[in-house]
């Protein structure tokens, strides 16, 4: 089972996944831990990838499924974003969904 | 295990792919280009000497169906152009094997692979077999090999089956979306690196992986196709045999001594013509050469990444034409840019991303837009050599049901996605997926050919300005090259049954490009492999009615050729050679429907 680090701050749930990599095989327990972060009523999220160093279309997925779960009335941002992460969501076209921030700090003021 | 009709054939023995020739495959593009000149003569005095200037009506839309057929006939042409078989490649053992450098983990580890039996309303002791057959697939390393039953009908007994032969065994509450939803439910809940999507009736043998796998050595290559083989198709009876039966043993003697003459006849070999084997050792096998070779469900090898890739991007495609939409009609940009990223994450709240569609036209579509997709070069492979085997259709209705589903799906591409307008294809991989709708718009061009012998006979007009000799110059040097040419392009494989049901199908193409039109969707019903052992005339009906129509016409010209009217010899010749022509190939499928399936076949 992945382990994920959650902060608040403020009223955005900061979330460390326990993992360089968010691919097929960690896909479903991170999509899992997301899912019952928003379940308690976090709505605000903040995706802090400082350590991760590579997504996949299975590890992309599992965000765009959270982010369904926020709704409209929530958002899920990132930050410290690899580049080969920046590039897969500029191929993608899911840069204009999913915003990036360089570093935690301006996430957090720029929220 | 229980034993069921198809236990006596389990010694059968599939095909082998044909050989590669270089020096056919040379003869027959000189052929393919003198075919295309020449339908070039042709058609140039076809339009500008030969109409019937006295009869348009009759004589255009001829000339228009031939146009249109030589356009079809072009497209096959290009599709069977080459041969570009991949070599096939040694299997890997471990993920940084199939992986590209900058992707691979630091900590290698054997590849993972889920083999997923979808089923619902399968014998349960049917899918035991398949389950049974996925266990003996080998492999030289100790990859994960994953095997699980999909079951959308929550049996008990298939649960149990399952537990018994120690595989996955996953369920769901609903059966939102069919095949398509129980794939992607399945999905969802594993993680394997390769995923083998097989039929409930599929049976891999043991090579399977060992002969696939090899091919994901190259990260660019998203899915392997296998041939789909039925190892259970009627053989037919030899002459002999059939005579004997039907009017003793004098008779029989006849039919051997036929069969010495012109070789072994199996009268109602595979009646439904469900035999794919053109379609994957020439169709498909030679888009490789195009890179379009497409995915066809069952028997295929995908790689997760690129099934979710795929997704991935159908989505953020339907989530822009949707803020597209949403947005077009504000004035102000900075309004226009709200409103459409409103509508997109309004649009993610309402959708999700859905690996399968729930669309028959599913496995051609998402091959479409994977080639399509200019963030990554993919490429698909179609193995040549059989590696499974599974069930036919065991009647005519089931038979139609699956082309149904068939041409619906594929004529759904236009109205989805042109492939001639879909950016990202390269020009083969256009011409390759518009060819394969294009195809089933021969009903059109059918039905003109199916009704024109009929229009001579009451009518007395000839869609030609004559039969004379410049007409006998074009249109048998035009067709013989034609015959010789598809001949050396389908070399190697019976294509009779194919031309017969190319013709044979036209109320069903037309019924498929109707419902198309209309905007409704086909609905994915399941292919029935039950069969039924009733006589089915209703199902042919308009192919009885041009049967009986040429009939009629035939009557009737005899009858006033012998009552001492006027009448055009020459012109009633050449129209009872087309209609008997025509006439065979509609009789197969009016035999079809009259077939009593064996009731041991029946499931």
């Amino acid at each position: 089972m992945l382990k994920i680090d959650i902060r608040n701050e403020n009223d955005i749930c900061v979330i460390n996944p326990g993992t360089h990599r968010l691919d097929a095989s960690t896909a479903v327990d991170f999509k899992n831990s997301l899912l019952k972060v928003i379940a308690e009523g976090n709505l605000r999220l903040l995706l802090n990838l400082e350590n991760v160093d590579f997504i996949d279309s299975s590890g992309l997925g599992a965000i765009i499924s959270a982010l369904r779960q926020v709704g409209v009335k929530g958002d899920i941002k990132l930050c410290d974003v690899a580049e080969q992460v920046e590039e897969l969501l500029r191929l993608t076209r899911l840069d204009k969904v999913l915003e990036t921030f360089p570093c935690e700090k301006d996430a957090l003021e720029g929220y | 295990m229980k034993e069921f009709y198809f236990s006596e054939y389990e010694h059968r023995k599939p095909y082998r792919p044909v050989p590669f020739s270089e020096g056919r495959q040379f003869l027959y593009q000189y052929l393919a280009t003198i075919n295309i000149a020449m339908g070039v003569w042709y058609f140039h005095w076809r339009w500008f000497y030969s109409l019937n200037t006295e009869a348009l009506w009759f004589s255009i839309p001829l000339a228009l169906a031939e146009t249109l057929a030589f356009l079809s006939t072009t497209l096959f042409i290009v599709n069977l152009w080459a041969h570009k078989d991949e070599a096939i490649k040694p299997p890997p053992a471990m993920i940084s094997e199939i992986m590209a450098e900058k992707d691979r983990p630091p900590d290698d580890r054997p590849i993972t692979i889920d083999v997923f039996l979808p089923t619902y309303t399968e014998d349960p002791e049917l899918v035991r077999y398949s389950i049974c057959d996925s266990k003996a697939v080998t492999y030289p390393y100790p990859v994960d090999i994953r095997i699980h039953v999909l079951d959308d009908g929550k049996r008990d007994e298939m649960h149990s089956i399952a537990i018994k032969e120690g595989v996955n065994y996953i369920t769901r509450t609903d059966n939102r979306g069919f095949k398509a939803g129980n794939l992607r439910n399945a999905m969802e809940m594993t993680s394997g690196d390769i995923i083998v999507i097989l039929d409930a009736d599929t049976r891999p043998f043991p090579q399977f992986l060992e002969q696939t796998l090899g091919y994901f050595r190259d990260p660019d290559v998203a899915w392997v196709q296998t041939p789909q083989w039925f190892y259970d198709l009627p053989e037919g009876e030899g002459l002999e045999s059939l005579f004997k039966r039907k009017l003793g043993s004098w008779a029989g003697k006849i039919g051997l001594l036929i069969e010495k003459l012109i070789g072994p006849v199996n009268v109602g070999k595979d009646i439904f013509g469900s035999d794919p084997r053109m379609f994957y050792d020439c169709i498909l096998r030679r888009r490789m050469n195009y890179n379009a070779s497409f995915c066809c469900g069952a028997g295929s090898l995908h790689r997760r990444e690129a099934v979710q890739r795929a997704a991935l991007l159908r989505y953020v495609d339907e989530m822009e034409n949707h803020a597209h939409e949403a947005s077009k009609d504000a004035d102000d940009p900075e309004i226009a840019e709200a409103i459409r990223l409103g509508a997109a994450r309004g649009f993610m709240t309402d959708t999700e991303v859905t690996p399968y569609k729930y669309h028959v036209s599913e496995d051609i579509y998402t091959s479409m837009l994977l080639h399509a997709d200019r963030s990554r070069n993919w490429r698909s492979v179609h193995h040549a050599e059989v590696l499974s085997k599974m069930l036919s259709p065991q009647d005519l209705e089931a038979y139609l049901t699956q082309n149904f589903k068939y041409a619906g799906g594929t004529l759904d591409l236009l109205r989805r996605d042109n492939p001639l307008t879909l950016s990202g294809l390269n020009n083969g991989q256009r011409a390759m997926y518009f060819a394969s709708t294009f195809s089933y718009f021969a009903a059109f061009w059918m039905i003109v050919f199916l009704i024109t012998p009929p229009i001579f006979y009451f009518t007395g007009l000839v869609p030609v300005k004559g039969f004379d000799l410049d007409f006998f110059i074009h249109i048998l040097s035009f067709q013989l090259i034609s015959q010789i040419t598809f001949m050396l392009g389908t070399w190697g494989v019976n294509t009779l049954r194919n031309v017969q049901y190319y013709v044979a199908f036209f109320p069903l193409n037309i019924k498929a490009i109707w419902t198309v039109l209309k905007g409704d969707t086909i609905k994915f019903k399941v292919t029935p492999k039950t069969g039924s052992s009733q006589i089915r005339l209703d199902l042919v009906k308009p192919q009885l009615f041009v049967i009986a129509l040429n009939v009629a016409g035939i009557i009737w010209y005899l009858a006033r050729m012998v009552l001492g009217y006027e009448y055009d010899l020459m012109g009633f010749i050449i129209a009872t050679f087309w209609s008997c022509l025509n006439m065979s190939s509609l009789m197969v499928i009016v035999r079809a429907a009259t077939w009593k399936t064996d009731e041991s076949r029946l499931l």
